[in-house]
């Protein structure tokens, strides 16, 4: 954020908006850009290994169960210790990487697509079409998002998919109340009255002057997102919701370990540690890539 | 007569890690009392900051970090927070390019006067009657409903009549105007510079004009330093600056403005773009854009030379201008 | 004047939002599968008994109609019967409403507590290590679960210190309060983080705007600027965001009252969608979103007494 270094400050006037001060033209590299980004990048990439290879990571199967080892305190042995079948908590948190990641990503892209086409047409366009899509938000955004992804999920069942389902009926509100707020401005701008002067088609508008403009705040909403859908699709596991046991999955391991507080504090923290990291990754992730973009804009 | 406002050799930088930007370095004037006082250069050339400098109302990154500002005989970088405070506002005042994002948007403008009000003693009633009053004296129609309202509710020439309204409400001294017509159109520029050639007049007081245009300093100005790149190059009364420039950067100034009397011939621009601050060349810093240059130029930095009555030039072929004219006399008022 | 005509506007803007909010809420509640009756009537349902109870309570009638009795219960604040508690809804949410009510308060205290005066310490020393150390620690707070978080205060703070209850309600109201502190805290922390953020960037772009300049060149102390100049204007957009918030903030109680075993809407709310009991999940649902729009129009005056602009739009 707010890049001192390198700048070259002329006058007063421009400096003064701290952010905004002159830059020289040099190029730079994507990683000196942002330091945000360079650590999340590394996070991720970690994470996104142990989504990948969960098998060369896991030291047992994550869904056997071992009598012989019923909730073993975290030793060399079981990193994280052992739930009350026996079964290594670690492996269960690494085989767990996969699903909640997914839930991260997939869960931002397609109202990332869908909320953002609404925006922009019903921006774009206004009338009509932009006083049903505002009276259809006014009335949706009256509802906590996870309150609606529960009820969804209670017409449609739970499970991974159905959760999916829910959160894409929901979330593409926060994209199309962006964008389209962003078109409004964009579309009054003296860019786009140029091109309409020049007589351009409105799918060139829309997509050539338009659609660039406002896809940079749409983007960085997505990429905080990420962190909102992942902890989003674990708070449902954990109120048992989403994923069903026995699959391995982070907010479910933190459920099922919690009537156990007492006797084995290890089942119901450990595996939050894994969300942390992989929260504190995406959101750095978010940080760098809002800086890089506002960088590049300038 | 002594002057009111004295500059010696101000320096203002804008210091970073890895580079230091020197806006203002080593800029020197004096202004009388009730003279205006022009500082004229294109934007980037330091103007602004040497008009903060003076009230210290630099963000860092920048820093003031030598010369002297004297006031009424004191070192106003020298004061303490308490007494520069007395300073602003009550002894000198200053006035801001964009009046939309100058005035604060969630305050009343009666507000944003009572504020400026220094006499602490003066009752509601009072206080009201003197807002009323300073907006009278700006120009301001039905003064008392535009007491209640906000800034957005203002026209362009409005709010910059009401920022000089707020301004003037602690009686100052000195008036520093940074480009106070440049957001405005043209019409509304004119309105604003006669208005304060006639608060001048009327209250005594004496201004900095910080601006880009030759036109509003002929219009206005009695005496008039030229800036380029945090350095002044020419000072000198607005006749004898406009007619007989000694600088070839004012020269250029003077030339690539229109007068409707070219006929066919082209303006002439200046060509080139004005040195980096964080990396200026040695010699003098328009060498590289100037038509006059000589061997000295690009070596040795151009101290001020006295030419006589007051007009002081910083160059070193300056002689090669003599005889030359910027503006036929006749031709001054635009 | 203009505010009145301003909270008038809004309240008639309310209306239909309300009315299409029951509509939203009657359809989903009807395409929960399971019909209501075979759950009331549990083992002893035989199709004919299934029929006669569905008949009873309307449910072959049109769905226009249904929901004409849909909104004639909220108008007469009769909202049936619970099934699992064979008790009048509205009797059973009662005292729930109190509850999640509470922890909201308890929640945007401690938003408030910590998201101002941080946010502003880390905008107002710019640049400095408190800042980085200020916006670092919202960065992570934002990436952390609540429902962990939760669950690891609990643990320390409950089992391990004691210093506040494991669960539950308690009786009086010192009790109540006592027992919404670790889950107010924990409810407020995203929104802090986030409020924090906010709060940081408008004051920096505060701090560095010409009517600041303006104000500080007539020689106002820093006092005043502060006071009058640079915290009002920084709150402006931060109180909009803080009321995008409360809509999460409630989302967020249900999972929240779920970890502290607080008998509050929410923890009703999924107790209810388990059992199927629909006539409590539509009422549940009902009130949150009521709860949301009024304190929506409460940050929405608010937000119009700070800024002056909006009045006149």
């Amino acid at each position: 954020m707010e890049q001192k270094d390198n700048t070259s400050v002329f006058e007063q006037t421009e400096a003064s908006r701290g952010e905004e001060a002159h830059h020289i033209k040099k190029k730079k590299h994507f990683w000196q850009y942002s330091m945000s980004l360079n650590i999340g990048l590394v996070i991720i990439v970690i994470v996104l290994i142990f989504a990948f290879f969960p098998q060369f990571i896991a030291p047992y199967e994550p869904n056997t169960s071992n009598p012989d080892a019923i909730m073993l305190a975290p030793s060399a042995e079981h990193l994280f210790g052992t739930d009350n079948y026996g079964r290594d908590i670690f492996s269960r948190v690494v085989w767990g990487t996969r699903i909640d990641v997914a839930m991260g990503i997939f869960a931002m892209i397609v109202p990332l697509i869908v909320g953002s086409i609404i925006g922009l047409i019903a921006g774009y366009y206004g009338g009509w079409i932009d006083t049903i899509l505002m009276r259809i938000l006014d009335v949706v955004m009256a509802f906590p998002f996870i309150l609606m992804v529960i009820v969804i999920v209670a017409i449609l069942g739970s499970g991974l998919m159905n959760m999916f389902i829910a959160i894409w009926l929901v979330a593409w509100r926060d994209y199309a109340r962006l964008v389209r707020s962003e078109v409004m401005i964009a579309k009054h701008s003296e860019y786009v009255m140029a091109a309409k002067v020049l007589g351009y088609s409105e799918i060139r508008i829309i997509l050539g002057h338009i659609l660039p403009n406002v896809v940079n705040s749409a983007i960085t909403f997505a990429a905080a997102d990420i962190v909102m859908c992942m902890l989003t699709g674990a708070s449902m596991s954990f109120l048992g919701l989403g994923v069903e046991p026995p699959t391995p999955e982070w907010g479910a391991l933190i459920s099922t370990g919690r009537p156990f507080m007492t006797q084995a504090w290890w089942m119901c923290t450990l595996p939050g540690v894994a969300i942390c990291i992989a929260g504190v990754g995406f959101s750095l992730f978010g940080d760098g890539i809002s800086d890089v973009l506002r960088a590049k804009s300038r | 007569m002594e002057p009111i406002l004295e500059v010696k050799d101000l320096k203002t930088y804008f210091i970073t890690k890895d580079s230091t930007a020197k806006a203002v370095d080593g800029v020197s004037f004096s202004v009388m009392p009730g003279e205006t006082f022009g500082l004229v250069g294109e934007s980037g050339c330091g103007k602004s900051a040497t008009c903060r400098s003076i009230l210290q109302l630099i963000h860092k990154p920048g820093r003031t970090v030598g010369g002297e500002v004297i006031y009424k005989g004191q070192n106003i970088l020298d004061m303490p927070p308490a007494e520069l405070r007395k300073i602003r506002g009550s002894e000198i005042g200053m006035i801001f390019q964009e009046p939309m994002t100058s005035l604060n948007p969630v305050l009343k403008i009666k507000e944003q006067i009572f504020e400026n009000l220094k006499d602490k003693n003066l009752t509601k009633q009072q206080k009201h009657d003197r807002a009323i009053e300073l907006l009278k004296l700006v120009g301001i129609p039905t003064p008392e409903t535009r007491l209640d309202e906000y800034i957005h509710q203002y026209s362009g020439g409005m709010r910059q009549r009401a920022m000089i309204a707020i301004a003037l409400a602690a009686e100052p001294k000195v008036l520093l105007a940074d480009e106070p017509t440049t957001a405005l159109d043209v019409t509304i520029q004119d309105q604003i510079i006669k208005l304060l050639g006639k608060l001048k007049t009327q209250l005594g007081m004496s201004i900095i004009l910080i601006t880009h245009d030759l036109g509003v300093v002929a219009q206005m100005c009695d005496y008039v330093a030229v800036m380029y790149a945090g350095h002044i190059v020419e000072k000198a009364d607005t006749n004898t600056l406009l007619t007989a420039p000694r600088h070839p950067y004012t020269y250029g100034l003077i030339r690539s403005i229109p007068t409707g009397l070219e006929g066919s011939k082209k303006l002439e621009s200046i060509e080139g773009m004005p040195p980096d601050l964080n990396n200026m060349p040695e010699g003098c810093p328009f060498a590289p854009r100037c038509k006059f240059k000589g061997e000295l130029c690009t070596k040795v930095r151009p101290e001020m030379r006295k030419l006589g009555n007051g007009h002081e030039v910083a160059c070193h072929y300056t002689e090669k201008l003599e005889g030359v004219s910027g503006l036929q006399s006749s031709e001054k008022k635009v | 004047m203009r505010q009145f005509n301003y909270i008038l506007k809004r309240l008639l803007h309310m209306i239909p939002v309300l009315f299409c909010v029951t509509i939203l809420i009657f359809l989903m509640i009807r395409l929960i599968p399971g019909s209501p009756a075979e759950i009331m009537l549990g083992d002893k349902a035989t199709p004919e008994k299934i029929a006669i109870l569905e008949e009873k309570m309307g449910l072959n009638e049109p769905l226009i109609v249904q929901y004409g009795l849909f909104l004639k219960q909220i108008v007469t604040l009769d909202f049936g019967d619970s099934i699992t508690y064979a008790r009048p809804v509205l009797e059973l949410i009662q005292p729930k409403i109190m509850v999640t009510v509470g922890l909201v308060i308890s929640t945007t205290i401690f938003v408030l507590l910590l998201s101002f005066p941080l946010g502003y310490l880390a905008g107002s020393k710019h640049g400095t290590p408190l800042d980085s150390g200020i916006k670092t620690g919202a960065l992570i707070v934002i990436s952390l679960p609540q429902f962990w978080v939760g669950t690891l205060f609990l643990l320390l703070f409950g089992l391990k210190l004691h210093w506040f209850p494991v669960g539950g309600w308690g009786d009086t109201f010192l009790e109540h309060a006592h027992s919404l502190i670790l889950p107010g805290l924990t409810g407020a922390l995203t929104t802090s983080a986030l409020t924090i953020r906010n709060l940081r960037s408008n004051v920096i772009d505060v701090v560095n705007s010409d009517y600041v300049d303006f104000a500080r060149s007539k020689g106002l102390t820093e006092k005043r600027i502060k006071n009058r100049h640079i915290i009002r204007n920084s709150m402006i957009s931060t109180v909009t965001l803080l009321s995008l918030r409360i809509a999460n903030m409630l989302g967020g109680s249900i999972v929240i009252e779920t970890v502290f075993s607080l008998p509050g809407l929410g923890k009703l709310l999924v107790d209810s969608i388990f059992a199927r009991d629909y006539a409590v999940v539509q009422t549940v649902v009902l009130m949150l979103a009521l709860i949301v729009l009024i304190v929506n129009l409460i940050t929405d005056v608010a937000y119009s007494m700070l800024d002056p602009r909006v009045r006149l739009e």
